[in-house]
């Protein structure tokens, strides 16, 4: 009891150090709070999308919650080092008044065990009443899901003590350590009599490189983004590493470097400057890292999301290229067993459509003969395979999505009169593919028309082509060309099953539009499959909604982490270099130069986490584009501007919080 | 000889911010400092030395009166130009040496000449000279910490003398070192002195002191005394520095009425 009570004193006294300490360690259990309650409640956030859905993202923010806790480790290091470092003189003062090693061990964790009730207790109740408020305010907003217990699920607030304690009792071994090492009189006079300066280490910069150009590697060379994901997630470690590596070890290298050179070194700008760095890395380089790190999460939790909640039209219009679509089965087609006329078919679906007050203002028929992925090569028109689809930038860009159509019902859908030689078609691709004939085996087509699907999904990365044919006896033809093997019956078969679809644009309120698509699918008129543009819309809105919500929780999470661990370093950098600054001044240094230097030295330590942060969020990017093409979202440049975007809002941001933090160094310099 | 320094009834009074009494650290100093002595100025902790120091070292301006640096009337001197005018004409040697841990024993000393951009060339040759008479050529390379107290002094002084300034100031120079390394100290400031190096000490050591020319002693902001070392041996000035600390110990009350009585005025 005796050392809780000196603790307690202990923590109150030296309120300049232990409340950064408290403020970190609960922004630390917040953090790690709102991560498991998004884990935990990921299927309900997400309760409006498919049982696939919810389970990738559960797993999504499974990694994010384990790459939360490494982080917490770290920063919770990083800040219980600065307590010990900043408490040196306190603790060997304590020996000197007759403290052991035991009964010092015994203060410092009666101090921890204190510090962590404090941030355990405030860290739930904080992390609960924001991931609570932030879902009633910003989820309602967004029309996230209503009805789920997110931030009041006892369950991970249960989990993030339990993980926060558990860093705490790290934190006392550290500690136990530290004093066993060191005897605190001893560190007083290293205190005073200045560090060693720090040595290149040799084996940390190697590690760094490796890992950061295996993180690189990685997150370039997967282009499976589906079946990688695990994959990425190592990528995202290894890059981790490379970063605290280098920041740490590299930065060492690199001013040593600038210092042997004499002309760069012996100038009153680069001086101060390099000698400083030199030292203060040590201490700081990881901090850096760490804002790095955060900084690029921020980056990329919101771009991303960003970019699919204002991609919902984008990813609706990719499965939903008309209003209204459905599958026709009736007495037309050879295999239907059905007794629905095509004639009865579109009466039904009109008296139903006028029901729910929806106008259909077009109907287009298309009957699809077949539909192929083809290569469609500038030589050789053949199957596409699993090569044309493992590029290192997605599939091949001649790989397409082909349907095959006759002529009869190309003049059909279209209403026009086109007639074709026997070696001729039309072609149309999205893929800016201008050829003028194309070679399927020894056959040579020569394209006399072009001409688009009217409707076309674009639900893969791969492109979309159409081609008309004369008729049946030559698609057979070009068929048997492409794929030798197959057999007469089969090809028959595949013939006889051509697809008819009937598109409709509509005009009429998307409530209406839904209850129209509810009720066609309920009455039995020969429509399979079918689909509304309204309702996937709302569905997609929907989970793009859910995503944003928790990227924005997330992204504020990252910020207010950046913003801890940049107050850290001012205080730790302040109270280093006050006596150098004083120094310099009675040497010869003005008030105007002492400031400039500082500046400078400042910006370079500023700017440096902000450039690394983007150049990670630009070697990330291509996988983040690659799964945004399973949304549907193949726009590059639009991914880019938001990036951009947001990397610019969070550089201005960056730059308030340093002014703010700029602040409180300057008082402790001064 | 030319005149160096020459102080006419300089006072300083300092405001403090929550008191309206005013505190006069110095009332009226007179002096002058001639081309190549060697000065020690004496007194005790509050006698206002420290204060003389900061003035004649443009880090403070005085109240009243001037300050005459080889021609330059220090008040003159434009704040923003100080910190320039301080590396050109002026050496500074502190108690606490106050080196910087992150520079090595070449880059300590050459820290002035990089502030007034000297080329890298001149800065090794400079140091080249300088460094044998400190014996410091074998330490260019250590950084502070590997050194003992008497050479992080020795790489002090090199700081101040490297620029060649008119004047070498030097604040209770020996107050962190043993009577050894104190006394290799001033020996190397005797030996600056006699190749023609401008000295002004300010110190409370009465040994330290009596390795100057002349000592001056000031007591409550006020020159007190001074002592012409003339022919006389280092021993032989210490005892007259003791009898006159004696002195002025004894007629300490006296002093304090009659501050007290300025006080009031």
């Amino acid at each position: 009891m005796f050392y809780f009570r000196l603790a307690a004193t202990n923590i109150r006294a030296h309120k300049r150090i232990f409340v950064p300490f408290l403020l970190a360690m609960t922004l630390l259990m917040i953090m790690n709070v709102v991560m498991l309650s998004v884990h935990a409640d990921a299927s309900a956030i997400f309760a409006d999308n498919s049982l696939g859905v919810q389970a990738a993202t559960t797993e999504m923010f499974k990694y994010g919650s384990e790459v939360m806790i490494i982080f917490a480790v770290i920063l919770a290091w990083y800040a219980n080092g600065f307590l010990l470092k900043q408490r040196t003189k306190q603790l060997a003062l304590y020996s000197i008044i007759g403290f052991g090693k035991r009964e010092l061990r015994l203060m410092v964790t009666a101090e921890l065990t204190i510090c962590a009730a404090i941030s355990i207790v405030c860290g739930a109740v904080f992390g609960a009443a924001f991931a609570r408020l932030s879902y009633l305010a910003l989820g309602k907003m967004l029309g996230v899901p209503g009805k789920i217990h997110f931030g009041i699920d006892p369950g991970p607030i249960l989990l993030a003590a339990g993980i926060i304690a558990l860093i705490f009792v790290l934190l006392v071994l550290l500690d136990a350590n530290w004093l066993r090492k060191h005897r605190p009189l001893a560190m007083l006079q290293a205190v005073s009599a200045g560090e060693r300066e720090p040595k290149t280490r040799w084996l940390l910069l190697i590690v760094g490189v490796i890992s950061l150009v295996a993180g690189y590697a990685a997150a370039i060379g997967i282009t499976n983004p589906l079946g990688a994901l695990q994959w990425f997630f190592i990528a995202v470690v290894l890059v981790i590493i490379g970063t605290y590596a280098l920041f740490i070890a590299g930065s060492v290298f690199i001013y040593k470097r600038l210092r042997q050179n004499k002309r760069y070194y012996y100038q009153p700008a680069h001086f101060i400057n390099v000698a400083n760095m030199i030292h203060r890395m040590r201490q700081n380089g990881a901090g850096l890292a760490s804002i790095t790190i955060l900084a690029t999460m921020t980056l990329v939790t919101i771009a991303t999301t960003i970019t699919l909640y204002l991609g919902v039209p984008q990813i609706v219009n990719t499965s939903n290229p008309a209003d209204f679509q459905y599958l026709r089965q009736t007495t037309a087609d050879k295999n239907a067993n059905t007794k629905i006329t095509p004639a009865q078919n579109k009466a039904r679906v009109a008296t139903i459509a006028a029901k729910h007050h929806v106008t259909i203002q077009k109907r287009t028929v298309t009957v699809i003969s077949t539909s192929l992925p083809v290569n469609m090569g500038v030589n050789h028109v053949r199957l596409a395979s699993d090569k044309d689809y493992a590029g290192v930038f997605g599939p091949s860009h001649e790989v397409t999505n082909t349907d095959i159509m006759t002529l009869a019902n190309y003049n059909r859908m279209t209403g026009k009169h086109v007639t074709l030689t026997d070696d001729g078609i039309l072609l149309g691709t999205t893929r800016n593919l201008n050829r003028t004939k194309l070679v399927f085996g020894h056959h040579v087509m020569q394209v006399q028309g072009r001409d688009d699907m009217p409707y076309t999904t674009n639900l893969s990365a791969t492109g979309n082509a159409l081609i008309v044919f004369k008729d049946d006896a030559t698609i057979t033809k070009m068929a048997h060309a492409l794929s030798p093997k197959l057999g007469k019956t089969e090809m028959a078969a595949m013939l006889s099953n051509a697809q008819t679809s009937v598109y409709l644009k509509l005009k009429g309120k998307p409530a209406n539009q839904i209850a129209m698509a509810n009720e066609v699918q309920k009455t039995k008129l020969g429509a399979l499959q079918v689909q509304s543009a309204a309702k996937s819309r709302k569905q997609v809105l929907r989970w793009m909604s859910a995503f944003l919500f928790l990227g924005i929780l997330i992204g504020i999470m990252f910020i207010l982490a950046t913003a801890l661990i940049l107050y850290y370093k001012q205080v730790a950098e302040g109270l280093a270099d006050a006596k150098r600054y004083k120094i310099l001044q009675q040497v010869g240094l003005s008030k105007r130069e002492v400031r400039a230097t500082i500046n400078s030295q400042l910006l370079t330590l500023f700017y440096i986490p902000l450039i690394v942060a983007g150049v990670h969020t630009a070697i990330a990017a291509p996988f983040i584009q690659r799964v945004l093409t399973l949304f549907g979202i193949f726009n590059w440049g639009q991914f880019a501007v938001i990036t951009a975007a947001t990397l610019g809002v969070f550089a201005l941001v960056y730059v308030l919080m340093y002014k703010a933090t700029a602040q409180v160094y300057y008082r402790i310099v001064r | 000889m030319s005149t160096i320094l020459e102080l006419s009834n300089v006072a300083k009074t300092y405001h403090t911010r929550f008191n309206a009494n005013a505190v006069h650290a110095l009332t009226d100093i007179s002096l002058s400092v001639e081309a190549g002595e060697y000065v020690a100025i004496m007194g005790e902790s509050g006698s206002g030395k420290s204060t003389l120091l900061n003035l004649i070292a443009a880090l403070d301006k005085p109240t009243a009166g001037s300050i005459n640096l080889n021609g330059t009337e220090l008040q003159t001197i434009p704040e923003s130009k100080s910190a320039k005018f301080r590396r050109e004409h002026l050496g500074f040697v502190f108690q606490d040496f106050n080196l910087l841990d992150t520079f090595n024993v070449f880059d300590n000393i050459v820290l002035p000449l990089v502030l007034s951009k000297t080329p890298v060339p001149e800065m090794e040759k400079r140091v080249a000279a300088l460094a044998p008479q400190l014996g410091l050529d074998d330490k260019l390379a250590k950084f502070p910490y590997e050194l003992s107290g008497g050479q992080q002094q020795r790489v002090a002084a090199a700081r101040a003398l490297i620029t060649k300034p008119e004047l070498l100031l030097a604040d209770e120079p020996t107050g962190a070192l043993d009577s050894r390394t104190a006394d290799e100290l001033l020996k190397l400031f005797s030996e600056l002195n006699a190749t023609g190096q401008t000295i002004l000490m300010v110190t409370h050591s009465a040994v330290a002191a009596s390795h100057a020319q002349r000592v001056l002693f000031i007591r409550d902001g006020q020159l007190f005394h001074q002592l012409y070392r003339g022919d006389l041996t280092q021993d032989e000035m210490l005892v007259r520095i003791s009898d006159t600390m004696t002195a002025m110990l004894a007629k300490q009350g006296d002093g304090n009425t009659a501050n007290a009585t300025k006080g009031a005025i």
